[in-house]
C-alpha cells in the first residue's frame, strides 16, 4: 500500500495505470500533465512514487521531474518515466533530470506491478 | 493479477479520435515556412499517444502504422526533416486512415485497411529519404499492397483482439531462444556471481535506493554475502545526500546474468557495475543428506555445520521434504538434509571438506562441488545432479516422458483458450460501439448535482409534511409542491443542457474539407466560421452534419468561381465561405454563405422546364424565391457536368428532407454575382418543448411557446375581409392574417362566431399570423413524441405529446400550418378529411 502519483495526458493510459495500481491496493492520484502533477505533488503528502509520461502538453515529463526534484519532499522519491522511445536519448535526458527509472510502453498491468515493485 | 484491458478501450477510442481531430486541425494550421514548435509538438503528441495506447491495448495494426508516422514527425520536430506541402497531404491522409482503422477496430474488426498499407509504404520511402508522392504510391502500390494485405491477414487476425499486449509472450520466447546457451542456468543449477557495484555519488538523487536493489536481487536468488566498502570523506566535507559506499556481493541464483544486470538497469550507465562469475576456488556447494540414524550415533548435524563455518561464510538451506507424517515420525531419526554454500576465505580442497563429514560419510550422501565459475556450470550439473533430484524434489520424481507429455498438452490447450476468449470479447466490443458517450463540462455536472441536492431536500420536506398532515398545513403543502415543481424544472433544464454541444463539433470537419476541395478543384478558398460556441442538441448535431457537408460542397463547387474568373469580375482571387451559427428565439440558425457567382435563375428555370418540374405558364409568375426553391426538388441539378464533388442531383432534396425531419427549415437567398446564402433553422432540442396548451372544441393543441407573440381577445371591429377569402386583423399598426384552427383541422369549435374566441398571434417565417382558438389552457413543458416514428409525418403538426391526464395533444407547427391554410382554399374538403382521419388514427396509436 503506497501512495502513487500517476501522470499521463492520455486518459486511457492513465486509467489503466491507475486501475492496475488501485487493484494492487495502492492509493493513486492522477494528473493529466506536468503542471497539474506539480500542483498535486505540492498539495499531497507522503507520495511514495511518481509515474509520469514524457510527452505531455503544458509541462512535459522531463521538466516535471526536474521540478519535483527541487521539492524537498520529492528529493529521493522514486520517479518512473513511461516512455515509448526505447532509444537511449530520452532515457538519459530523463535520468539527467533525476528520474529513478523507466517503464517502456507498451506494458501490461503485470509488468507495471513488477516494475513498481522494484521501488516500493 | 489479470486485468481486463478491454474496459479501457472505449476511452482509448474517444481520446484517439480527439487526438486525430487535434492533429488534423494542427496540420491545417501549420505554416510550412515558419513551423511553429507548439503546433508540431501537438501533432507529434497526438500521434505518440495513439501509438502508446494502441500498443498497450493490443491494437498492433494501429501502433505499427503510427510508429512510422511518429518517427517522421519526430524528425520534423527536431528539425531533421524538411516538411513540404505534399508531406502535409500525406499526414492528413494518415489521419483519415487512422480514423478509419480505429473505427474498424471499434466495430470489432481487424484494423487493416488498404490505405494503411499504402501509406505505410509511403512512410517507408519517406524514411528512406525518397521523394514520396502519394499519387504514385497509390497507382503502383495498390495491387502489391492488396496482395500483402491478404497475405498478412491470417496472421494479424488474432493480434488486435488479444487483450494483453504481446510483450509478455515475446519475453518468454526470447528466453526460450536463449535457453540453449544457458541450459544449466535454466535447469535450476545455481551459479555464484560476484557483483561489484560502485554507484555514482548522485544515485540517491535520482530516487534509486541501493537497499531496494538488493531486495530485488534477493528475490532472484540467494544473497550469500554483502560486503560494504566505504569511501566516506572527512566529516566536514561529507554531503549527506551523496552515496559514498560501494558493495561487493556474492550472489547465488539460477538465473542468467542479464537478470542480474536488469536489477541495476536504471543506474548501470552512471555506476561501475561488474557482474562476474565468482570464479575463485573458494565457492563450494555441499549437499548433505545424512542417514536417518545419524543422531543415534551422536553426530549432531549442527555441529558439523559449525565446523564447516570455520572455513568461511556459510549459507545453509534446510530441506525438510523428507519429513514423514507425525504419526510415522521417530523423534530419534533425522529426516532433514542440507544444502550448503561455503564461501571459503582460503583455498580448500575437497578432501578437507569431506573430512568434516568423515564420521558420518558411510551412512550419508554427500556431494561436494566447487563452483568454479558460471561458465563451467555444466560441469557442476553433473556433480550435483544426484542430490538435486533426490533431495530437492523427491516428491516430484515422475518418469521424464510423462512430464513432457503433460507439458505438451498444456501447450496445446493454452492457445485454444486464448483464442476463444477474443471471440466473446469482439461480441462485447460490437455492443459497446453502439452506446455513444458524451463529454460534459464539469460545471454542468456540478449544477446537476446541486439540483438533485435541492430536490432531495424538498422531497424530505414533503415527506415530513405527509406523515403529520392536517388541513391547516395546506399552504405549506402548496409551497412545497411549488418548490418541487421549480426543482423539477431546473433539473430538467440541467439534464437537457448536458445534451447540448457547441456546434464546433459539426463545424470542425470543414476546414479540412474546404482545403481538400480547393486543392482538387483548383480554387482558392477561405473559410470563416462564426459562432462556433453556439450550443445545439447532440442528436440534432449528428443529423445536421451530412446536410451541412453537402451544402458546403455545393457552395465550393457551384458557388465559388475559378480564381481567374473571379479576378476578371473584380473579386479577390480567393473565395470566401462563411459558416455562421447563432440562436434566435428557440431555434438555432445556421447560415452557409459564399461570395461566388450566385444562383442563375434563368438556368434553373430552363432546367426545371426541361425536367417538367414546372409548366411554361408558371414561369411568368415565378418569383426569385420560388425559382431558387426549385433546386430542392428531387432530381434537379444544373451542374453541366457531374463532378466528383457534387452535381448528381440527389443532394438538395435530401438535404431539405433531412432538415425537415429535424423540424427545421431551409431557405436560400441568392444574388447573381454576389453569392448565395442558405439559412437553416433548427429547433434547439428535439426532446422537450415549452408549450402553450389551447383548446379547440374537444381537442387540445399545443403551440411552441417561443413562436407565440401575444394572445388577445378577438374584436370584431378590427377584422377586415380581404380578397381571396382571407380575413385580416388589425393588430396596432399591422395587419395580421387570421387562420381558424378548427377550419384547417376540420374539427368542431365551440362557436363559429369569431367574437367569442381568442386569438393567438404567432410568428412564422418572420410573418405574424393570428390563430383562432376557443380557449387558452396552461403553459407547460411537454415531452415531444415523434409523429413520424409512431404514425407518419403530418403537415401542420410537428409532433405529439401525452398530457397529464393521459390524452394525446398535437403540437402545432406554425410554418406548416400557415402553408396548410394557404393550400386550404383550393382543396379544403380533401384535406379536411385527411386531417380528421389522421387525428383519430394518431390518437389511437399514441395511446395504444
Amino acid at each position: 500500500m503506497a501512495k502513487i502519483l500517476a501522470v499521463d495526458d492520455s486518459a486511457s493510459m492513465r486509467q489503466m495505470v491507475s486501475f492496475t495500481l488501485k487493484g494492487a491496493g495502492h492509493d493513486v492520484c492522477e494528473a493529466s500533465d506536468g503542471v497539474e502533477a506539480l500542483k498535486l505533488a505540492k498539495a499531497e503528502r507522503g507520495v511514495d512514487l511518481v509515474i509520469s509520461d514524457i510527452n505531455m502538453p503544458n509541462m512535459d515529463g522531463i521538466s516535471l521531474i526536474k521540478e519535483l526534484r527541487q521539492l524537498p519532499a520529492f528529493k529521493f522519491t522514486p520517479i518512473l518515466m513511461l516512455t515509448t522511445e526505447s532509444g537511449s536519448e530520452k532515457k538519459s535526458e530523463g535520468k539527467a533530470a533525476g528520474a529513478t527509472g523507466w517503464i517502456v510502453k507498451p506494458f501490461n498491468p503485470d509488468q507495471l506491478l513488477a516494475t513498481i515493485g522494484k521501488v516500493l | 493479477m489479470s486485468i481486463d484491458l478491454s474496459q479501457f478501450h472505449q476511452v482509448f477510442y474517444e481520446e484517439s479520435f480527439e487526438g486525430l481531430d487535434v492533429m488534423e486541425a494542427a496540420l491545417m494550421e501549420l505554416d510550412l515556412n515558419n513551423i511553429d514548435d507548439e503546433t508540431i509538438n501537438a501533432i507529434f503528441r497526438s500521434a505518440h499517444s495513439i501509438k502508446g495506447g494502441s500498443a498497450t491495448f493490443g491494437f498492433s495494426s494501429v501502433s505499427e502504422f503510427t510508429h512510422d508516422l511518429e518517427t517522421i514527425l519526430d524528425q520534423v520536430r527536431s528539425g531533421k526533416r524538411q516538411f513540404r506541402d505534399s508531406d502535409i497531404n500525406i499526414c492528413l491522409k494518415s489521419v483519415d486512415c487512422m480514423r478509419e482503422m480505429l473505427q474498424l477496430l471499434q466495430a470489432g474488426e481487424d484494423g487493416h485497411t488498404k490505405n494503411s498499407a499504402e501509406l505505410k509504404d509511403c512512410f517507408a520511402r519517406m524514411l528512406a529519404g525518397e521523394q514520396a508522392e502519394l499519387s504514385q504510391a497509390e497507382l503502383s502500390q495498390a495491387e502489391l499492397s492488396q496482395a500483402e494485405l491478404s497475405q498478412a491477414e491470417p496472421l494479424q487476425a488474432d493480434l488486435p483482439q488479444i487483450d494483453v499486449p504481446t510483450a509478455a509472450p515475446e519475453t518468454t520466447e526470447a528466453l526460450s531462444q536463449e535457453a540453449p546457451a544457458n541450459v544449466a542456468a535454466e535447469d535450476g543449477v545455481e551459479s555464484i556471481w560476484r557483483i561489484n557495484f560502485e554507484p555514482s555519488e548522485d544515485i540517491l538523487r535520482t530516487g534509486n535506493d541501493v537497499a531496494r536493489m538488493f531486495r530485488e536481487l534477493a528475490e532472484l536468488g540467494q544473497l550469500l554475502s554483502i560486503e560494504t566498502q566505504s569511501n566516506l570523506p572527512p566529516f566536514n566535507v561529507l554531503d549527506a545526500e551523496k552515496c559514498y559506499l560501494s558493495w561487493t556481493i556474492l550472489f547465488a541464483c539460477k538465473k542468467d546474468k542479464c537478470f542480474i544486470e536488469e536489477v541495476f538497469e536504471w543506474v548501470a550507465d552512471e555506476s561501475n557495475l561488474e557482474v562476474t562469475p565468482a570464479a575463485s576456488a573458494q565457492e563450494w556447494h555441499i549437499c548433505f543428506v545424512p542417514g536417518e540414524n545419524i543422531l543415534r550415533s551422536g553426530n549432531e548435524p549442527s555441529r558439523l555445520l559449525n565446523v564447516l563455518s570455520e572455513f568461511g561464510k556459510l549459507h545453509v538451506r534446510v530441506n525438510d521434504k523428507n519429513l514423514p507424517a507425525i504419526r510415522l515420525m521417530d523423534h530419534e531419526s533425522c529426516y532433514l538434509s542440507w544444502d550448503i554454500y561455503l564461501h571459503a576465505e582460503q583455498a580448500l580442497t575437497e578432501e578437507a571438506i569431506r573430512e568434516v563429514f568423515e564420521w558420518v560419510l558411510d551412512e550419508s550422501q554427500l556431494s561436494v562441488s566447487r563452483l568454479a565459475s558460471a561458465s563451467s556450470a555444466n560441469e557442476i550439473t553433473a556433480v550435483s545432479e544426484v542430490p538435486q533430484a533426490e533431495v530437492a524434489e523427491p516428491a516430484d520424481v515422475v518418469p521424464l516422458g510423462s512430464v513432457q507429455n503433460t507439458s505438451q498438452e498444456q501447450q496445446i490447450t493454452t492457445p485454444e483458450t486464448v483464442q476463444e476468449k477474443p471471440k466473446s470479447k469482439t461480441a462485447v466490443q460490437k455492443k459497446n460501439t453502439e452506446t455513444g458517450s458524451i463529454r460534459v463540462g464539469i460545471d454542468k455536472v456540478d449544477n446537476l448535482i446541486n439540483m438533485v441536492g435541492e430536490l432531495v431536500i424538498t422531497q424530505s420536506m414533503l415527506g415530513q409534511l405527509g406523515t403529520e398532515f392536517d388541513v391547516e398545513r395546506i399552504p405549506k403543502l402548496m409551497e412545497g409542491l411549488g418548490q418541487l415543481e421549480q426543482n423539477t424544472r431546473e433539473l430538467q433544464e440541467s439534464v437537457m443542457r448536458i445534451r447540448m454541444l457547441p456546434i464546433s463539433f459539426a463545424f470542425s470537419r470543414f476546414p479540412r474539407m474546404v482545403r481538400d476541395l480547393g486543392q482538387s478543384l483548383g480554387k482558392e478558398l477561405q473559410l470563416v466560421m462564426i459562432g462556433e460556441q453556439t450550443e445545439l442538441d447532440k442528436t440534432v448535431m449528428e443529423k445536421i452534419g451530412d446536410p451541412l457537408v453537402h451544402l458546403v460542397r455545393n457552395a465550393v463547387d457551384h458557388g465559388i468561381e475559378q480564381p481567374e474568373e473571379r479576378e476578371a469580375s473584380g473579386k479577390p482571387r480567393s473565395g470566401t465561405i462563411t459558416l455562421n451559427a447563432y440562436h434566435q428565439g428557440g431555434n438555432v440558425v445556421i447560415e452557409i454563405s459564399d461570395d461566388g457567382k450566385g444562383l442563375d435563375k434563368q438556368r434553373i428555370v430552363e432546367k426545371a422546364l426541361e425536367k417538367g418540374l414546372i409548366t411554361k405558364a408558371e414561369v411568368e409568375l415565378l418569383t426569385d424565391e420560388h425559382a431558387f426553391d426549385l433546386i430542392f426538388q428531387p432530381g434537379f441539378s444544373t451542374a453541366q457536368e457531374v463532378s466528383d464533388v457534387s452535381g448528381r442531383g440527389v443532394g438538395m432534396d435530401v438535404v431539405r428532407r433531412n432538415i425537415q425531419a429535424l423540424n427545421g427549415t431551409v431557405e436560400i437567398n441568392s444574388q447573381k454575382d454576389q453569392g448565395s446564402k442558405i439559412t437553416i433553422r433548427l429547433p434547439l432540442t428535439l426532446a422537450i418543448l415549452d408549450g402553450q396548451l389551447v383548446r379547440v372544441g374537444t381537442n387540445t393543441y399545443i403551440f411552441p411557446l417561443v413562436s407565440i407573440v401575444e394572445s388577445l381577445q378577438y374584436r370584431k371591429e378590427l377584422i377586415s375581409s380581404v380578397a381571396g377569402g382571407c380575413n385580416v386583423f388589425k393588430l396596432r399598426d399591422d395587419y395580421v392574417p387570421i387562420i381558424e384552427l378548427h377550419k384547417i383541422f376540420s374539427v368542431q369549435a365551440d362557436s363559429d362566431y369569431l367574437d367569442q374566441a381568442l386569438m393567438v398571434v404567432v410568428e412564422s417565417d418572420g410573418e405574424k399570423v393570428g390563430i383562432v382558438v376557443d380557449e387558452l389552457l396552461a403553459q407547460q413543458q411537454v415531452v415531444i413524441k415523434s409523429l413520424e416514428q409512431n404514425y407518419k409525418r403530418v403537415e401542420g403538426i410537428s409532433g405529439a405529446t401525452i398530457l397529464g391526464d393521459g390524452t394525446v395533444a398535437l403540437i402545432l407547427d406554425t410554418v406548416g400550418m400557415v402553408k396548410l391554410a394557404g393550400d386550404k382554399f383550393g382543396m379544403a374538403n380533401q384535406l379536411a378529411h385527411l386531417k380528421n382521419d389522421d387525428h383519430q388514427n394518431l390518437s389511437s396509436q399514441l395511446t395504444g
